[in-house]
């Protein structure tokens, strides 16, 4: 579905070079749901910008071989100005989805009472909901997530889970980047840690409670659990 | 595609921008009659009437056309801080569609503004009995407003676009040069209303050539330009 073979990735800032990814080789495979987890600069944002051809990896290869990938940046999509129904119209519309589409994706995700408010009035956690109403527009194969559940409330999370669970079970392969390990958890089958650019840790999800994750991450970031 | 976006477009310049469209449009139509009414003062006061008012309308649309430019600025400037561009860049193959599309949003604009004061300036000069084509160039007129006008616009708003959304640092610097494009383009218009020669035409062919080429070369341009250098320029 996704994969990063050697991937490097060199940024200039100035006068300077700052690695961000660093010979990170990885696959998520078809219903497979991967959380990627890591500190602020690690290099996750800079996994998913080059999945999605954002950037361009310095070295090695990325490919995406999908036939349809959502993706929710950890940036918003949609137009304050305008409604969320005028929003998704034009997404719909760009990726040539039918708009019946619309209604059925904002009920999986609780939004089809707002469809007529605009999305500046909307609350965060209903517009990240309104972002994952946008990915999953096309019916994707392959949804690409940015720290999706960043700024969220507990019960605004609980449900981002539940869509991103249904999903799962409908075959969808999930790459999602993100601080929470807790979300992770609930949500993927498998973890990865970037540290400083590198791959650090490469686990099966089943074979950590909570406990065991922390005490994953905390070892990857080099610290005592 | 681009049709879509033009939608997205308009949509998002009534929802941000109505009010400064409607003036726009309303300062066109306040060029030609300042234009309509200086004929008119002039066979009051018996000075014989000369030129080609129709040239010096279409050179003052020209000169007002640049406050159409920014009309879609408050929305280029929210995709881009926000990354609602970048957002959709991950979904276009090419930049092109995205940037082309508020060009012709502009072009568009401009465009109509005039083709509606040109045909109110026919109208009010056939009502009033007084001369807004000079006879014998209807011709002339007619490739001004169907071509020339139209790529001369298309070229500034391309280039507008383009360095806004490429290099928005020089983005200052390179309106000066789009003002001499302007200029120099104002001048040739302000030419062909002196002379109808066949110099004058030929010019009038070359220039529309050299304006079609350059749009046709940005239109390109923006088709291999670098998704990531556009989201991080």
């Amino acid at each position: 579905m996704a994969s990063l073979q050697d991937v490097s990735k060199v940024f200039e800032k100035g006068s300077r070079t700052v690695k961000a990814l660093d010979g990170v080789s990885f696959t998520v495979n078809r219903g497979e749901a991967v959380g990627l987890l890591g500190p602020n600069g690690s290099g996750k944002t800079t996994t998913v910008r080059i999945l999605l051809g954002l950037r361009k990896a310095t070295s090695g290869r990325a490919s995406v071989s999908a036939g349809k990938v959502g993706f929710v940046l950890d940036l918003p999509a949609l137009y304050p100005q305008l409604t969320l129904a005028r929003n998704l119209e034009f997404y719909a519309d760009l990726l040539q989805v039918p708009r019946s589409a619309i209604d059925r994706r904002l009920g999986d995700v609780g939004l089809r009472g707002e469809a007529e408010s605009r999305v500046g009035e909307l609350s965060l956690g209903m517009k990240k909901r309104a972002e994952i109403a946008r990915a999953l527009l096309t019916d994707p194969d392959l949804l690409l997530l940015d720290e999706p559940t960043s700024g969220l409330d507990p019960e605004a999370q609980a449900a981002l889970r539940a869509v991103l669970r249904a999903e799962v079970e409908r075959g969808v392969s999930i790459l999602m980047t993100s601080h929470d390990l807790y979300n992770v958890q609930k949500v993927c089958g498998r973890v990865l840690v970037l540290r400083h650019g590198r791959l650090v840790a490469d686990e099966p999800a089943a074979n950590l409670d909570p406990a065991g994750l922390e005490a994953l991450y905390l070892h990857a970031m080099g610290r005592p659990a | 595609m681009i049709g879509i976006l033009v939608r997205k477009e308009l949509r998002l310049l009534t929802a941000t921008s109505a009010v400064a469209l409607v003036l726009d449009v309303l300062l066109v139509g306040l060029g030609l009659s300042a234009v309509m009414t200086l004929g008119r003062l002039q066979a009051l006061a018996g000075v014989p009437q000369g030129g080609d008012r129709f040239a010096l309308f279409a050179v003052l649309s020209f000169g007002l056309a640049s406050m159409f430019l920014s009309l879609t600025g408050p929305t280029a400037l929210l995709e881009r801080t926000t990354g609602i561009l970048d957002n959709q860049l991950g979904m276009v193959a090419s930049p092109r569609p995205l940037l082309v599309a508020k060009a012709v949003v502009l072009v568009g604009l401009a465009w109509a503004s005039l083709v509606l004061w040109t045909g109110v300036g026919v109208a009010w000069a056939a009502a009033t009995g007084q001369e807004f084509v000079p006879a014998g160039a209807w011709g002339r007129s007619l490739l001004v407003v169907a071509v020339l006008y139209p790529a001369a616009v298309a070229l500034l708003s391309l280039c507008h676009v383009f360095v806004g959304y490429m290099v928005p640092k020089l983005a200052p610097i390179a309106n000066i040069g789009l003002f001499a494009v302007t200029f120099v383009l104002f001048s040739n218009l302000v030419n062909l209303s002196g002379s109808l020669s066949a110099w004058s035409r030929w010019d009038l062919a070359a220039t529309t050539g050299v304006v079609l080429a350059v749009v046709a070369g940005l239109v390109w341009l923006m088709g291999i330009v670098s998704k990531e250098r556009m989201a991080d320029p």
